[in-house]
């Protein structure tokens, strides 16, 4: 585990002031979609495929996620591209802290 | 992350969670009714709905109101200039659509307080857009649903059978996940909560039971909505449903009213007395037209019936004579009459 890898073990789940809708709940939400909402000003944005999958892997687990599953589905998911493992951790890591900084995602735990 | 155009029913569930998260922050309590805070079994699959419907505690309205404004939301239209019933401001924010906030809801006739706190009692969580909002109980949805039908002839076809069957549909679990009343306990609880908050005749309307009410104050009201009556029958309708004379005079003033928010909208600025004036005017002459045609046709009935008693029921005592008089009257002054000349339209 290189220097910068504390979010492995960092643990994220999705912020109180995040509603989404996914296909899940409305089947107008096309296959591998979810609209994320931060309450109450907005943004409202849309995730899709990869981004879709990777939220999920978050929204799913009631407590939320550690990174390192989030990379583990991330793997699985791109288990057919040709992505090389440091590669697919980098964007998985800055997925997630993306969406933290955002406000959509609330991380804790260790670093 | 890209954007798009958000699909509207999804749009519709994350307004959804933005008015439950508001009503969380400042203490309000509300409740989500219709479209996808309704029980999946008595949810028409096919209709998603275009806005968010809310009620909301009567002596809460103020604050909700007011944090929706300093949220952006803009009021589309007032209390008093939305509908006939008043019951309900339309809000509008360009990144989240409409929400319409109910203070009371047409058909109850206790008062709004007496009906939220009954609604309340048996309130259930349903998470919308993965927020947990607060909907009725699945009797006190079936309610305002079969309300919210009596106002439109369109829904009674085709959306009253379909609730009032869900309603008893064994083996079926609520939005609570508890299994539903099994039998016919669900409409007879309908009937019941009807009854305990004064929507007897209203539900009746929804159910085409409405002729069992002929007696009922509110009768000619539902009767003009549930059966697609003109705007005049509608206006009369409201103006008998009222308890007070200063109820009926107040309903009477509002008969035509002018929804002056929807008019600055569609103007792009605020109405000048004059464009208000006028459109009332367009208003008043829509509904006198329709009153015209209205008192004409009932005028003819009645002319008809006492013509031909064995045609339907006949006015009691006086009143048929008197007019079985004036319409006599009228066909000797009509015969009596010169014939029109030639071209005259007669």
């Amino acid at each position: 585990m290189s220097a910068n890898s504390g979010w492995l073990t960092r643990r994220y789940a999705v912020g109180p002031d995040t509603a989404y809708v996914t296909p899940e709940e409305d089947t107008q939400a096309a296959t591998d979609t979810a609209y994320l909402a931060l309450l109450p000003h907005g943004p409202i944005v849309l995730l899709e495929g990869s981004a879709y999958l990777l939220f999920w892997a978050v929204a799913a687990e009631p407590d939320g996620a550690l990174g390192e599953q989030v990379l583990a589905a991330a793997r699985e998911a791109a288990a057919e591209a040709s992505i090389g493992a440091p590669e697919l951790a980098e964007q998985v890591a800055a997925f997630l802290t993306d969406l933290v900084t955002r406000g959509f995602l609330v991380e804790s735990g260790r670093s | 992350m890209t954007e798009r155009p958000i699909p509207l029913s999804i749009r519709v569930r994350l307004a959804h969670a933005l008015a439950q998260r508001v009503a969380d922050e400042h203490g309000v309590d509300l409740l989500h009714v219709k479209g996808p805070a309704v029980d999946p079994a008595l949810r028409d699959p096919g209709r998603s709905g275009t806005d968010v419907d809310v009620l909301v505690r009567p002596a809460h309205l103020d604050t909700f109101v007011a944090a929706l404004a300093d949220l952006g939301w803009e009021r589309y239209s007032e209390f008093e200039t939305g509908s006939p019933f008043e019951h309900a401001a339309n809000y509008w924010h360009s990144d989240w659509g409409y929400i319409d906030v109910h203070r009371e809801f047409p058909g109850f006739q206790a008062d709004p307080q007496t009906v939220f706190d009954r609604l309340w009692a048996d309130r259930q969580t349903l998470p919308i857009a993965a927020r947990d909002c607060q909907v009725p109980g699945r009797i006190g949805q079936a309610l305002v649903l079969l309300l919210h039908a009596a106002r439109d002839e369109s829904r009674g076809t085709t959306e009253v059978p379909r609730i009032w069957s869900a309603l008893d549909t064994p083996g079926a679990t609520g939005t609570d996940g508890t299994a539903h009343i099994a039998d016919t306990a669900g409409q007879e609880a309908v009937r019941a909560l009807a009854a305990e908050l004064g929507s007897t005749v209203a539900l009746a309307a929804a159910l085409g039971e409405l002729d069992q009410h002929r007696g009922a104050r509110d009768y000619a009201l539902w009767a003009a909505y549930s059966q697609g009556g003109s705007r005049f029958d509608k206006a009369i309708g409201r103006v008998k449903a009222e308890p007070t004379l200063r109820g009926k005079a107040r309903a009477a003033l509002h008969a035509v009213p002018v929804n002056t928010d929807a008019l600055a909208m569609r103007l792009g600025r605020a109405p000048t007395r004059a464009e208000v004036a006028q459109e009332f005017g367009y208003r008043v002459w829509l509904g006198m037209r329709d009153g015209s045609r209205a008192v004409a046709g009932s005028v003819r009935e009645r002319l008809d019936r006492s013509d031909a008693p064995d045609r339907g029921p006949r006015l009691p005592g006086h009143r048929q004579s008197r007019l079985a008089g004036l319409a006599g009257r009228l066909r000797r002054r009509r015969d009596a009459a010169p014939p029109p000349e030639s071209g005259e339209p007669r």
